[in-house]
C-alpha cells in the first residue's frame, strides 16, 4: 500500500513551539502505546525472532509518530498501527529474508486435530469432552512453533485474524487482497496450524 | 423435531420424492461445516449466524466439534496475550519519541 493512502492528508509542516509537541507527544503517547504488547506479539509472530520484533515495532512508532498529525483522531489506533507495521514488515524484513517457502498442497480435512485427538484418546478425563481437555492444556511454545511455521501468507492472516480479531475487511486492506482470499488463507492456516500443533505434540509427548 | 418427519424435494428426474431424515442431517453439517472458517471469525450474516447456531443445537456432532474449535482459538488467543512486550522496547521507543522532537523540533 502507497504511503498516500496510508496518511491520507498532506498539509504542509507547520512550526510548532515545544509545549505543541510536549502535548502532540503525550497524546501520540496516550493513544499508541497502549497497543505495544499486541504489535510486539505480532512482530515476534512475523518475523520468529525477538530481535528483529523490537526493531519492527520501534520502527512503527517511530512512523507513526512522525504521521501522527494524520491520523483521524476517534478512529481505530491499533488497526492504524497495524497497518503501518504490516507494510513496513511486507516491504522490508520479507523482502530481506527470501527463504523459499514450502507450501504443501496436499487437502487438510476439516477438523484435523479433533479427529487427531479422537483417534488417539485415552478415555475422558473431566466433565468435558477428552478433545478439549486436551487443548486447554496447549502451551504457548507449541502455538509459538505452529505459527512459526506456517507459510508466509497463512502466517500474516492467522496473526490478524485469529489472534488480533480484525475483520476480514480490515485484513483485506492491510494486505492489499480480496475479501474471499482472506477467508480462504484463513481456512487453511487453521488447518496447518492444527497440523502443527499435532507434530509438536507428537515429537514433544509429556 | 419429529424424527418420522420426511422432506419433499424435486429429483433430477422432475418427480417428487421424499428424503430421509438423516440425509437431510448430513446436508445441514455440510452446510454448517462450510461456513466454519466466518463462524468462527463471526463474519457471517445475522440470519446465517442464526441458522448455524440451530443447528448446532440440534446436532451433537456438529456441537462437539465447532465448540472443540471454538474453545482451540480462544485456548491459543489466551496463551499468546501473555506474551507483553520487554520493557526495555518501551523504554527505548519512549526515548526516541523525545529524541526526534529535539532533533526535529522548532
Amino acid at each position: 500500500m502507497p504511503d498516500e493512502e496510508l496518511f491520507p492528508s498532506s498539509d504542509p509542516p507547520r512550526r510548532i513551539s515545544d509545549t505543541d509537541h510536549e502535548r502532540q507527544r503525550q497524546a501520540f503517547e496516550a493513544q499508541m502505546l497502549p497497543h505495544i504488547d499486541a504489535l510486539y506479539r505480532a512482530a515476534y509472530s512475523m518475523t520468529k525472532n525477538p530481535g528483529d520484533a523490537d526493531d519492527l515495532v520501534q520502527d512503527t512508532y517511530l512512523r507513526a509518530y512522525q504521521f501522527f498529525d494524520r491520523f483521524q483522531g476517534g478512529t481505530n489506533a491499533k488497526a492504524w498501527l497495524f497497518r503501518i507495521m504490516t507494510n513496513l514488515y511486507i516491504n522490508r524484513y520479507r523482502r530481506r529474508q527470501r527463504e523459499p517457502e514450502r507450501v504443501s498442497y496436499e487437502d487438510l480435512e476439516d477438523f484435523y486435530l479433533y479427529n487427531r485427538l479422537a483417534e488417539s484418546e485415552d478415555g475422558p478425563v473431566g466433565g468435558e469432552s477428552p478433545e478439549v481437555e486436551v487443548v486447554r492444556k496447549v502451551q504457548v511454545e507449541a502455538i509459538r512453533e505452529a505459527i512459526a511455521r506456517l507459510p508466509e501468507e497463512y502466517r500474516m492472516t492467522v496473526i490478524l485474524a485469529d489472534l488480533n480479531e480484525f475483520s476480514y475487511q480490515t485484513i483485506s486492506e492491510m494486505l492489499d487482497i480480496p475479501i474471499g482470499t482472506v477467508r480462504s488463507r484463513l481456512s487453511r492456516g487453521r488447518r496447518l496450524v492444527q497440523k502443527a500443533l499435532w507434530a509438536y505434540s507428537e515429537e514433544n509427548p509429556r | 423435531m419429529n424424527a418420522n418427519k420426511r422432506e419433499r424435494v424435486i429429483g433430477e428426474d422432475g418427480q417428487e420424492r421424499t428424503l430421509p431424515q438423516d440425509q437431510i442431517e448430513y446436508n445441514q453439517c455440510q452446510d454448517a461445516v462450510k461456513r466454519l472458517t466466518e463462524y468462527l471469525s463471526h463474519e457471517l450474516r445475522p440470519d446465517e449466524e442464526t441458522k448455524i447456531q440451530r443447528h448446532l443445537a440440534q446436532c451433537k456432532g456438529c456441537f462437539t466439534k465447532f465448540h472443540f474449535e471454538e474453545t482451540l482459538l480462544s485456548t491459543i488467543r489466551e496463551r499468546v496475550d501473555q506474551v507483553r512486550a520487554p520493557i526495555s522496547l518501551r523504554e527505548r521507543i519512549l526515548g526516541l519519541l523525545t529524541h526526534h522532537d529535539s532533533s526535529f523540533g522548532a
